[in-house]
């Protein structure tokens, strides 16, 4: 079992966003997280990197607890994030900002180097000396995703990867990510619809008001079109 | 086109070496829904904020029913009756629900100015009015911080229609909300619109909501008109699709086979 | 000719300590967004220990050359460790702090820093050593110049081309770049932000202890170099450009031959000259000459789930009973703590000033002294000048604090965030040296004196009852003004430029508007304290008197109508209370005031709020 959380709540202030979440990942799976805006997708997975100052519940990434950890500690253990809105370092070069990614090799993990990710990413080969400021979103995106994987993480958290691309850039990306879990690289996805899911996840969660409301099979959703209708899109 | 609610000429911005609005020509008729769409980085943002006055055209007009308003502050052009929603909500986070209304009230009746008065009991019931068509009376005490996100976009139509516009510019109206709730929105704002007249200028990436909603769509790529028309035409020009909605149709309903469970 | 290429060497020569300080206050601000209002305490430390280890170790006498430039590095390699320690110990734990907060603390360090530097090497100036090997002077032109000051001049653009190394050519360097933009996704990246913090805050320290250590030959060192050089260090940050290292080298330049210039051509308005370019600059570019805009300023108030409500009838039956208190208080208290009273009074309305200025209009205020002490010195000016009765200063004295503010606020409203709280910095700074070099007027470093309350007002419990009055009303029009439609106006363009200018607010306008209101008000509060002490220094323009009011709005907490209040009652009853038990008053209140901000960063108010709420849950708790 890579992650495993248990009654997972947080708050924002004095507002309970999460309650009692249940959320497992195996090893090498790509798992869905699926809800509305403001189901509490985002809190979820910034709770997990401990972003959060507010939670409480367990939860175990390779049998280490890391609730409470700082971000930088959990990210050491190789849980990697990338954020519902990129945030890639705008001053610096694509290269610069692949380094700040950048952590040592993981045993039993495949290590990746910038030239290994360029092939991962081909558009990102001609802009090495660019500046992110001056990238296109979807440029953004991709490098977003680049720099995580410089920390040669074992399973990593995407925050609406899709939200604001064109869809011919959404295919791009939903190729990189597919040839990630190839490689080995488990993934959690938060999403809104199952346009991505359906490339990539084998289960599904559905949340809904920060409560866990449906988990099982990707194609249950199809079979439960109650569930699917009241919690996602058509 | 004459009797244009909005339009624009020759429109065209520049940001260091790049292009980003290259001579567009907008016309907005009366009462009519307009999709503006195109690719990230295609100029729709800058487009808008040409529109709203919020940055200065290096070239070209813009009309509001026929007057000259190129170059106006965002605030000049409200005044003439152009409301507007933004793509990250903006709204006044440490008041409530129906201040936020009642500031846009003041501001459009110009008694903003004043020292004297209590503010809170000004235009409560237009307010509430308001809030009542885009579905949010029951909310109207609540803090505006506390609003889950689909209401912070309806709290955003309602102040965007306290100067009664003319003229709605809605960037990406329904980015970052869920399917279901995307279109009661864009069926709420098109009920608005059909009530009171209205036209509407809108960005968005979400195809079902352009699709569904927008009388004719305009198509840009890189800072350029590249396409114009009714969504039927527009959707299957070719163009369109290869620099847009990529060649292949769009796989939604049917997974590739090797990722079913 | 000739001497004015000497002066401009001898200009390049101070650019270069300018430019170490700026840079290390830059880096810092970059990074950890703290603006360290203790750099220019650094600075004056590093300047005290090089003076120690070189001069009355006599480590220059013994090892000539080694020993003085080592001196100067062990001191700033000190300081720096210093610096580490104030990070691990204090910064670290108010990070996530409204981003006022760690100001307050890094003020309170600097009140300590001061007092204790007074305690050790008492209150003299010391005069440092001459450089061992550059005590020499070499001639150019004709004319002499030391050659200490060429090796300075050498060292500015050697320090500016290894920080450039240091930032693009090294992973630390790109990881402190990259944090000086996104501070948390850098750390959910895998890189442990603390250690970042601390060397960056240790290097900055370095670097402002080092402009220090290197002056002593050419400057006396003495206990008031801290506000002197964290003024200038402000003014080149600004207009260099915020986070800037090559934007504060231009400005440190700038600044530096402005000085050395300014005092040739105008020897009475060196300090309004330049700030006058500074005004010009930010108007010009107001970002710095290389800055950049914020992508998102973060605002001065976090978003509330409180909206704050109208004072209700409770709330006015509370208001009116505390008056009425207060009104009684003359019977029994006796004439000292009646002045007391009066002045917690005045300051109380100082702070809700600023609060109307800072909490409502979301404009933060490094100067807010200015128009106390316009106000003060326009009752004054009435009073003494024209023998005009009190009734006449207590109007004079608002109204130029009212024009002062009409102006200062005309460019103010320009700018946002730091940049226009720096900018109420330099106006309050323009002010205090016209008032301190128009002697012919304002009497200058020796005040005006004898300025009585009318005979009337003249016993110590009816001028007390004036000040209830006035204070009490004008407090309780900051209360109303917040919930008019211009508070409204105001409250909007803080929460959200973006939308209060597409509903049609003219956000200048308004601001400038809250900020003439927040500057006469202040000004009231300046002319009764003219009454009440008689005599008006130029002190009261000073900076510890904008940082007073800074300090009771941020303590009783930004984000409610009545923090100002009981800020104002807390630190001003603190002072007065301690400052009559020890001369050292200045660390204590230091101590004390990084104490609260650790204990209650959300203010004293927060704190009850805090404390009431823990109680509510520990019953809630107990019953079930």
């Amino acid at each position: 079992m890579s992650l495993e959380i248990r009654a997972l709540s947080a708050w924002h202030g004095r507002a309970r966003i999460l309650h009692d979440l249940t959320v497992s990942v195996a090893a090498g799976e790509a798992v869905a997280l699926l809800g509305r805006n403001g189901a509490g997708k985002t809190t979820t997975l910034s709770a997990i990197m401990g972003l959060i100052p507010h939670v409480r519940g367990t939860a175990l990434f390779n049998g280490v607890p890391i609730l409470g950890l700082p971000p930088h500690r959990v990210a050491r253990l190789g849980l990697g994030y990338v954020p519902e809105d990129r945030r890639v370092f705008s001053d610096l070069t694509v290269d610069e900002n692949l380094a700040v990614g950048r952590q040592p090799p993981r045993p039993g993990v495949p290590a990746w180097t910038p030239e290994r990710l360029l092939t991962l990413f081909p558009n990102l080969a001609a802009l090495r000396r660019r500046r992110g400021g001056q990238m296109s979103g979807g440029e953004q995106q991709m490098l977003t995703i680049a720099r995580t994987l410089m920390g040669n993480p074992s399973l990593v958290l995407l925050d609406e990867p899709s939200e604001g691309l064109a869809p011919r850039i959404v295919d791009q990306m939903i190729q990189a990510l597919r040839a990630m879990k190839a490689d080995g690289v488990g993934l959690l996805l938060s999403e809104q619809n199952l346009i991505v899911a359906r490339h990539l996840c084998d289960r599904a969660l559905v949340i809904e008001k920060g409560h866990l409301v449906h988990h099982g099979p990707l194609a249950d959703l199809d079979s439960n079109p109650a569930i699917r209708d009241a919690t996602l899109a058509p | 086109m004459t009797g244009a609610a909005l339009e624009a000429r020759g429109l065209s911005k520049r940001f260091g070496g790049v292009q980003a609005v290259d001579a567009v020509d907008v016309a907005l008729g009366a009462g009519e829904m307009l999709a503006l769409i195109g690719p990230n980085g295609a100029g729709k943002s800058t487009c808008f904020n040409l529109l709203t006055g919020q940055r200065r055209p290096d070239a070209g007009t813009i009309r509001l029913f026929g007057r000259d308003i190129t170059g106006l502050p965002p605030r000049r052009v409200w005044r003439l009756g152009v409301g507007r929603t933004f793509q990250i909500t903006a709204t006044f986070s440490s008041m409530t629900v129906i201040e936020n209304v009642q500031v846009a009230l003041m501001s459009h009746h110009r008694r903003l100015g004043a020292l004297w008065r209590r503010a809170d009991r000004l235009y409560i019931e237009p307010a509430r009015d308001l809030l009542a068509l885009v579905g949010m009376a029951d909310q109207a005490g609540r803090a505006c911080g506390l609003l889950a996100y689909g209401d912070l976009k309806r709290l955003e139509l309602a102040i965007a229609l306290a100067n009664d516009p003319r003229v709605l510019l809605m960037d990406e109206p329904t980015a970052g909300m869920a399917p279901g709730e995307r279109a009661a929105l864009m069926d709420l704002t098109a009920r608005i619109v059909a009530e009171r007249g209205l036209s509407v200028l809108f960005t968005e990436h979400d195809m079902d909501v352009v699709f569904g909603h927008a009388d004719r769509v305009l198509v840009l790529d890189r800072g350029r008109l590249v396409a114009e028309g009714p969504p039927a035409t527009v959707r299957v020009d070719a163009r369109v699709r290869a620099i847009y909605l990529g060649e292949d149709a769009r796989p939604v309903a049917a997974p590739p086979p090797e990722n079913r469970p | 000719m000739d001497f004015l290429v000497i002066q401009a060497l001898t200009g390049l020569a101070s650019a270069s300590s300018l430019f170490l300080v700026a840079s290390g206050l830059s880096l810092i601000f970059g990074v950890t967004r703290i603006v360290n209002f203790a750099h220019g305490s650094l600075f004056m430390l590093g300047a005290y220990i090089a003076w120690t280890l070189t001069d009355a170790l006599g480590w220059a006498d013994h090892a000539g050359p080694l020993g003085f430039w080592g001196g100067v590095l062990a001191s700033a390699l000190m300081v720096a460790a210093l610096g580490a320690l104030i990070e691990i110990v204090i910064l670290r734990r108010i990070y996530h702090a409204p981003p006022l907060f760690p100001l307050l603390a890094t003020f309170g360090l600097a009140l300590m820093i001061e007092d204790l530097v007074r305690l050790i090497w008492g209150p003299e100036d010391l005069l440092g050593p001459r450089a061992p090997g550059l005590d020499g002077a070499v001639t150019i032109l004709g004319q002499k110049l030391p050659s200490y000051d060429l090796a300075l001049i050498a060292l500015g653009p050697l320090v500016l081309g290894g920080l450039w190394l240091l930032l693009h050519r090294t992973h630390w360097g790109v990881l402190v770049r990259a944090a000086t933009q996104d501070r948390a996704m850098v750390g959910a990246l895998g890189v442990n932000q603390a250690r970042l913090f601390t060397g960056v805050f240790a290097l900055g320290t370095f670097l402002a202890a080092l402009g220090g250590a290197v002056q002593i030959p050419r400057e006396a060192v003495h206990h008031a170099l801290d506000m002197q050089i964290i003024v200038e260090a402000f003014v080149i940050v600004v207009i260099g450009g915020l986070g800037n290292v090559a934007g504060a080298f231009l400005a440190a330049v700038l600044v530096a031959e402005l000085n050395a210039f300014g005092i040739l051509l105008f020897p009475r308005i060196g300090l309004v000259l330049l700030f006058l370019v500074m005004a010009v600059v930010l108007v010009l570019r107001p970002h710095g000459l290389l800055g950049r805009p914020e992508s998102e300023p973060r605002a001065a108030v976090a978003p509330t789930v409180d909206p704050w409500r109208p004072t209700g009838p409770t709330g006015w039956a509370v208001g009116l009973a505390l008056a009425g208190g207060l009104a009684l208080l003359p019977l029994v208290a006796d004439a000292y703590v009646l002045s007391v009273a009066t002045e917690i009074l005045i300051f109380a309305l100082f702070a809700a000033s600023l609060h109307l200025m800072m909490g409502v209009g979301g404009m933060v205020s490094f100067g807010h002294a200015a128009f106390f002490g316009l106000g003060a010195y326009g009752a004054a000016l009435a009073t003494l000048g024209w023998g005009a009765p009190m009734a006449v200063g207590l109007v004079t004295g608002p109204l130029l604090a009212l024009a002062g503010a009409a102006v200062a606020g005309w460019l103010c409203v320009r700018l946002s965030g730091v940049y226009l709280a720096m900018l109420t910095l330099a106006f309050a700074q323009i002010v205090w040296s016209v008032v301190f070099q128009w002697q012919d007027v304002t009497g200058g470093d020796n005040g005006l004196l004898g300025m009585w309350p009318d005979r009337w007002a003249s016993d110590p419990a009816v001028f007390f009852w004036l000040t209830l009055g006035l204070c009490g009303g004008a407090i309780a029009l900051t209360r109303h003004i917040a919930f008019s439609p211009m508070g409204y106006a105001l409250r909007a363009c803080r929460d959200s430029v973006r939308r209060a200018e597409a509903i049609g607010l003219d956000r200048a306008r308004a601001q400038w508007v809250g900020f003439v209101l927040a500057g006469g008000l202040a000004g009231l509060a300046g002319a009764l304290f003219a009454y009440l002490k008689g005599s008006v220094f130029p002190d009261v323009l000073g900076i510890p008197v904008s940082v007073d009011a800074l300090v009771m709005v941020l303590l009783g907490g930004l984000g409610s109508l009545t923090g100002p209040l009981v800020g104002a009652v807390a630190y001003k009853t603190l002072a007065i209370v301690v400052s009559s038990w020890t001369d050292h008053w200045p660390l204590i209140l230091g101590a004390l005031i990084v104490g609260l901000v650790i204990a209650a960063p959300d203010g004293l108010t927060g704190l009850a709020h805090r404390l009431a709420a823990a109680g509510r849950h520990g019953r809630r708790a107990g019953r079930s």
